[in-house]
């Protein structure tokens, strides 16, 4: 009988773990999912001059002619807007660096500036050419992927290796964005619920299984810096979302499904339960005295001993 | 000329001045119905063109003992005046749910002979 295998190491500013139903295949899928990660990151990091949003952003309203995979971020990207009708926006750019969020998170220190409200331009002023393969935003405009970008990369690696190496198992995490390919273990694929992905192994937390698909977390309690500002923004005031809810997790069939919907979650404000509800997908919300709010099947909680 | 404005003045009489008060009187009343009436008007032409946001999408609004933890973040925050929001209509192809919703995960189960393949160790999902 073949043992399973995990890997964990440092990626697009965040943890990657790689779960393998056959550790003898390990080495190789790791090597499938770090070819996924570094093709991503080179796509869309908002940080890395060479990157191809970086060159889409500063071409000043020009159309640029981008590659399959960036188009294929740019798609996700503007369908996760329109299925929450602009909750979840990209054109959230600008909005991050005035609320201080301008460079890699690893460096951001001290006191956001006073923040600045200022409603985002919107979804709509982005044009995608699917057949010419384009991408234009309006000059002053800047785009970032982060809402949906790192899910795509689960997506992208869970499928990438569950194609290499048929009939394993796979799990992908990205930063508590998880995706999963192959057949799951007897158990089901078990996910440990917490506010921060960094969070001790032995801290106590929900447990939760799943057999297939995909799962993410949003979270206003992790990637803040000053004593106010966190990376989740409210495109109708373009500052970061004041929201009840501190956790969302979500599952759905893609991750990047998920994380659509746990970030609409947070900037939805008390609407969140309704709107997932609606929307048959199994969620867990945290309000910020740590009350649990599940809706659409999610289970009752099982703490990790 | 001011021999003509001296004439004039002393044909005034007091019932002449009881007129000439009453007209002042129903000027200043028409004056002030009628800003009345403008300021009504203006504001109901302001309301509909800068619409606010709606009960539900922000209702944090009515809330705000719900997020006591960015009070600060919010009374530093310039916001900009009431816009329309949009409502929460998803179109397009939606959101998948999974196959199955999670479940509990299974508590432990002893050991039996010979051992399984262990159980994987349970992956974290938290904010990044």
């Amino acid at each position: 009988m073949s043992e399973p295998g995990a890997a964990t190491w440092s990626a697009l500013g965040t943890t990657a773990s790689l779960w393998l139903s056959d550790s003898a295949a390990l080495s190789r899928a790791r090597r499938i999912v770090e070819d996924e990660l570094a093709a991503i990151d080179l796509a869309c990091s908002r940080f890395r001059d060479d990157s191809e949003l970086s060159r889409v952003n500063a071409a000043g309203g020009a159309r640029v002619a981008v590659s399959p995979l960036m188009l294929e971020a740019a798609t996700v990207a503007l369908r996760a807007a329109e299925l929450t009708d602009g909750i979840v926006d990209p054109t959230v750019g600008e909005a991050l660096i005035l609320a201080g969020y301008d460079r890699d998170f690893a460096e951001l220190d001290g006191e956001p500036p006073v923040l600045v409200g200022r409603r985002v331009p919107g979804w709509t002023q982005v044009s995608l050419d699917r057949a010419r393969r384009t991408l234009r935003v309006p000059h002053g405009t800047l785009l970032d992927l982060g809402a949906t970008a790192k899910a795509l990369a689960a997506d992208r690696a869970a499928a990438a290796v569950g194609a290499e190496l048929p009939g394993l198992g796979v799990l992908v995490n990205l930063g508590g964005d998880l995706a999963t390919a192959g057949p799951a273990p007897a158990s089901g694929w078990l996910v440990r619920i917490a506010d921060d992905h960094n969070a001790p192994a032995d801290e106590p937390g929900p447990v939760v299984a799943i057999g297939s698909g995909a799962l993410a977390t949003s979270s206003t309690t992790v990637r803040r810096w000053g004593k106010t500002a966190h990376h989740l923004i409210d495109p109708r005031t373009g500052l970061p979302a004041v929201s009840p809810w501190r956790t969302v997790s979500v599952a759905a069939a893609s991750c990047v499904d998920a994380n659509t919907a746990s970030t609409a979650a947070i900037v939805l404000d008390y609407d969140a339960p309704k709107w997932l509800a609606e929307r048959k997908l199994p969620a867990r919300l945290v309000d910020h005295d740590g009350r649990v709010t599940a809706v659409a099947g999610w289970p009752a909680e099982a703490v990790a001993a | 000329m001011a021999r003509r404005m001296a004439d004039r003045s002393r044909q005034t009489t007091p019932t002449g001045r009881d007129r000439a008060v009453r007209r002042v009187r129903r000027a200043t009343w028409a004056t002030g119905i009628a800003t009345a009436g403008l300021a009504t008007t203006f504001s109901v032409v302001a309301a509909h063109a800068f619409k606010g946001h709606s009960r539900g999408a922000s209702s944090h609004a009515t809330k705000p003992a719900a997020a006591p933890r960015h009070t600060r973040a919010t009374r530093r925050a310039t916001v900009p005046a009431p816009q329309h929001v949009p409502s929460i209509v998803a179109g397009g192809a939606p959101l998948q749910p999974p196959a199955t919703p999670p479940e509990s995960a299974p508590p432990p189960a002893p050991a039996p002979t010979p051992a399984p393949a262990p159980a994987p160790q349970p992956q974290t999902s938290g904010g990044s």
